[in-house]
């Protein structure tokens, strides 16, 4: 977890108030009320601040509220092992909302949604994908295992693993190195499912930070071509750096807003992993960013559905995409494949995987969808213990 | 370095930012292989491996620099530790100077296996 700590003292205008951020890191909602263990001295300011990532070790991202609120304050970053991680009351962006109330209007399309609450209670696992670019599977098992860390086998590829006593893999050697990367259960399924191929041609249209770039990498074993594309010049950095790290050497960086990217190359394979609510991370505490106003969410929903039909447009005859979110909402998920299905030659296909999972859904708010979307998957935290996920396999036709 | 694909020519009026894996750099007149192209490759060199057991490594980290002698030539070497290629130096006799990249290791890498050691299995 990591804490801001106040090094200078900034001029506060009236009306203003200044916080200083405690040892846990939590969002406080610029116009919601602060806890009470923020205040100090009687001075609290607004803060918000991203915390590091519990699987990486390395900061997520920051608000642009700290960065132009909270200038001098000082970030540093903490080893803190078996840290607590806030009560639910706190990790939401919300105040005084709990699951149950946050995701109420979900509760009729989510199975078993008091289980669903209660699982968000409980903090995110670590879990390690090996690298096979780099070592192999049990060699780098086996340097971890005599460290003293308890490894799970989790997915059907022998590729993951669950870490039960490890809060920060970005500090491990090993990650340092590339043999491993942090990488959420659900992440992985989604590059699994496109089934990249050795000599393929795959368009990742929204790929920083590189997680699921990378793992396609590792599928095709540096052979093919990738071509990794993300709009935002800063996140090619994260990109540019775990490619490198991870032995990645079929890919190449492109920088254009995916649903602008230019069609004068067709591919085998398109992953495209949206730009999203990321209500499926809320159990992990404040790291993905939501949109909580309705025009955010009109604007969220337009673009990808953009994003969707430009992946599309960019496929051979034949070819594969996966469509993939981290958010619970149909209007995100479902509604933009529904449109996709009515406007191009697309099918959807089902997932052969033998995982828990929901079918997508065929009706909501009084919309239905094209009864191919059932085969879908919704993946919910309670069923598979990681981030919340929806991901939809498609197939072009001629 | 890019795995050969003759498509790549196709790709070449993109707007492309990067490509494949740097594995040489040039340093003023010299090429300077790269520590991330030597983990790649480094397992298959015969010559001017330096191995340094973990706390020397740390050292080298850490400090940037250590003083010893090492039996390979002046120039730049591989880094290796228990047999795992870690990256790039210099050797200058009785020096050796880390050409690591700055962010390769965070300051915790050393101390974290220790702290998770004293923790226990679950």
């Amino acid at each position: 977890m990591n804490f801001c700590r106040e090094t200078t003292k900034m001029a506060v205008p009236p009306g203003n108030r200044r916080v200083l951020v405690p040892r846990r890191a939590w969002m406080v909602r610029r116009q919601g009320p602060t806890p009470e263990d923020a205040r100090k001295d009687g001075h609290i300011v607004r803060a918000r601040c991203a915390p590091l990532s519990p699987a990486s070790g390395f900061p997520v991202s920051w608000s642009q509220q700290v960065i132009h609120e909270i200038s001098g304050l000082e970030i540093l970053p903490e080893v803190s092992l078996g840290s607590e991680i806030p009560s639910p009351a706190r990790i939401f962006p919300m105040p005084n909302l709990t699951p149950a109330e946050y995701f109420a209007p979900f509760s009729q399309i989510i199975p078993n949604f008091a289980a669903f609450c209660s699982k968000l209670s409980a903090s995110l696992p670590v879990h390690l994908r090996m690298n096979t670019l780099k070592a192999p599977v049990r060699e780098t098992r086996l340097r971890l295992e005599r460290q003293g860390i308890a490894l799970v086998k989790e997915d059907p590829l022998k590729l993951v693993y669950r870490a039960k006593n490890l809060s920060h893999p970005g500090h491990l050697l090993e990650f340092s190195l590339g043999h491993l990367h942090s990488q959420a259960l659900s992440s992985v399924l989604a590059a699994i499912v496109l089934e990249p191929q050795p000599g393929d041609a795959v368009l990742d249209l929204c790929a920083s930070p590189g997680s699921k770039t990378s793992l396609m990498a590792q599928l095709m074993q540096n052979k093919g071509i990738i071509v990794a594309n993300d709009r935002n010049p800063d996140r090619l950095i994260p990109l540019r750096a775990n490619l490198k790290r991870l032995g990645v050497t079929n890919t190449v960086i492109t920088r254009y807003p995916g649903q602008h990217f230019p069609k004068r190359f067709l591919f085998d394979r398109v992953l495209v992993d949206v730009p999203c609510s990321a209500e499926g991370t809320l159990r992990a505490g404040p790291s993905g960013t939501l949109r909580q106003s309705t025009w955010a969410s009109q604007k969220l929903t337009r673009l990808q559905r953009d994003l969707l039909l430009m992946a599309f447009d960019l496929l051979k005859v034949g070819g594969t995409l996966v469509y993939s979110t981290c958010t619970y909402s149909p209007d995100e998920n479902e509604s933009p494949l529904d449109f996709l299905l009515e406007s191009r030659p697309a099918e959807i296909q089902p997932i052969a995987m033998d995982l828990p999972h929901s079918p997508g859904l065929q009706q909501w708010n009084e919309t239905s969808y094209d009864p191919s979307i059932k085969y879908c998957w919704r993946i919910y935290p309670h069923q598979i213990d990681t981030v919340g996920f929806f991901m939809a396999r498609v197939v072009k036709g001629s | 370095m890019f795995s050969k694909d003759d498509r790549l020519r196709d790709l070449a009026s993109l707007q492309v930012k990067s490509v494949g894996m740097p594995l040489l750099r040039w340093v003023g007149t010299h090429l300077k292989p790269t520590s991330v192209g030597l983990q790649l490759f480094g397992a298959h060199a015969d010559k001017n491996i330096v191995s340094l057991p973990t706390d020397q490594l740390r050292d080298l980290v850490e400090s940037k620099e250590i003083k010893s002698e090492f039996n390979c030539s002046p120039g730049y070497v591989i880094v290796a530790s228990k047999s795992v290629v870690i990256g790039c130096a210099l050797y200058l006799p009785g020096r050796l100077i880390s050409q690591f990249p700055g962010n390769m290791f965070t300051p915790q890498t050393w101390e974290y296996a220790l702290q998770i050691r004293k923790m226990g299995k679950p």
